[in-house]
């Protein structure tokens, strides 16, 4: 479907500040840094030991900026700006004044919340609905798939191999702690188009 | 009016307005009615299933330069 406006009003496709191609890079480099972190790990278990002090030191840098690059895509996945559909987006920005004359008319705090925080409109609980959906399809797929490995680890095939320490359970667990807290996000970051400018160019009303 | 005016007039995120301009979004019946209501037009003079043509077209029929040109 398309909105009517003039030929001669173009997009502003040029100076996206978050295009789908920046969140995506920033996406892979999360679940990049955590093999890598990963990878790491195994290295300073089984090879790091026998290294001399400098390449050691070198070992814990790379596993401090790996570290790093983590928490901060972690961070900015979760934050609101990129959260579309899932939070309300800018707060309206409300005065102290304003707020307490609200209080004075005797609005609830949850009044005064919507009013602040507006609930999401259509688009953003739909895109909202098919990232959960979305989620909950990987995740089914992440938990069965696990589920079978073990299953085959434990019964059939006892060569596979089968977590049994703390430093072969961590890793685990910091997967899917990264996974499930970062997965609907991850969607709609993922598959959002670009964002369009925020001044926009304005709907003319000769239209 | 500015994008900002219509999202606040349609109660909806700005950024919708701009995914519906762009036709990135379809809105639902209910807004569509809404956008039609904000602007005083029938809902076919705001939304087409095909890209609308230039209004200098529309109305004298003419055709531009570039268009003339490709046939």
């Amino acid at each position: 479907m398309t909105l009517s406006k003039s030929p001669d009003q173009t997009d502003a496709s040029g100076a996206r500040q978050d295009s789908q191609l920046w969140r995506r890079q920033r996406i892979v480099a999360m679940y990049a840094g955590y093999a890598a972190l990963y990878g790491e790990i195994l290295i300073h278990e089984h090879a790091a030991r026998s290294w001399p002090a400098w390449l050691q030191a070198s070992l814990w840098l790379l596993f401090a900026v790996t570290v790093l690059i983590i928490l901060l895509t972690w961070g900015w996945l979760l934050s609101g700006a990129v959260r579309y559909g899932f939070g309300p987006g800018k707060p309206r920005r409300t005065g102290l004044a304003a707020l307490r004359a609200l209080k004075a008319q005797g609005r609830s705090a949850s009044e005064v919340r919507a009013m602040v925080l507006p609930p999401p409109d259509e688009r953003q609980q739909a895109v909202r609905y098919r990232a959960q959906a979305i989620a909950y399809q990987v995740s089914a797929a992440v938990v069965i798939a696990g589920a079978l490995y073990g299953l085959l680890a434990g019964f059939f095939v006892p060569q596979l191999w089968l977590p049994h320490t703390p430093a072969d359970l961590v890793p685990i667990a910091g997967a899917l702690f990264l996974l499930y807290s970062t997965l609907p996000f991850a969607v709609v970051a993922w598959t959002e188009p670009d964002t369009p400018s925020q001044d926009g160019e304005g709907i003319n009303d000769d239209q | 009016m500015s994008r900002q005016q219509l999202a606040d007039a349609l109660g909806v995120n700005p950024q919708t307005v701009g995914y519906v301009e762009r036709g990135d979004y379809n809105p639902s019946l209910e807004l569509a009615l809404r956008i039609s209501e904000v602007f005083n037009l029938p809902i076919e003079a705001i939304f087409s299933r095909r890209p609308f043509k230039p209004l200098s077209e529309e109305l004298y029929g003419r055709r531009s330069p570039q268009e003339a040109e490709s046939g």
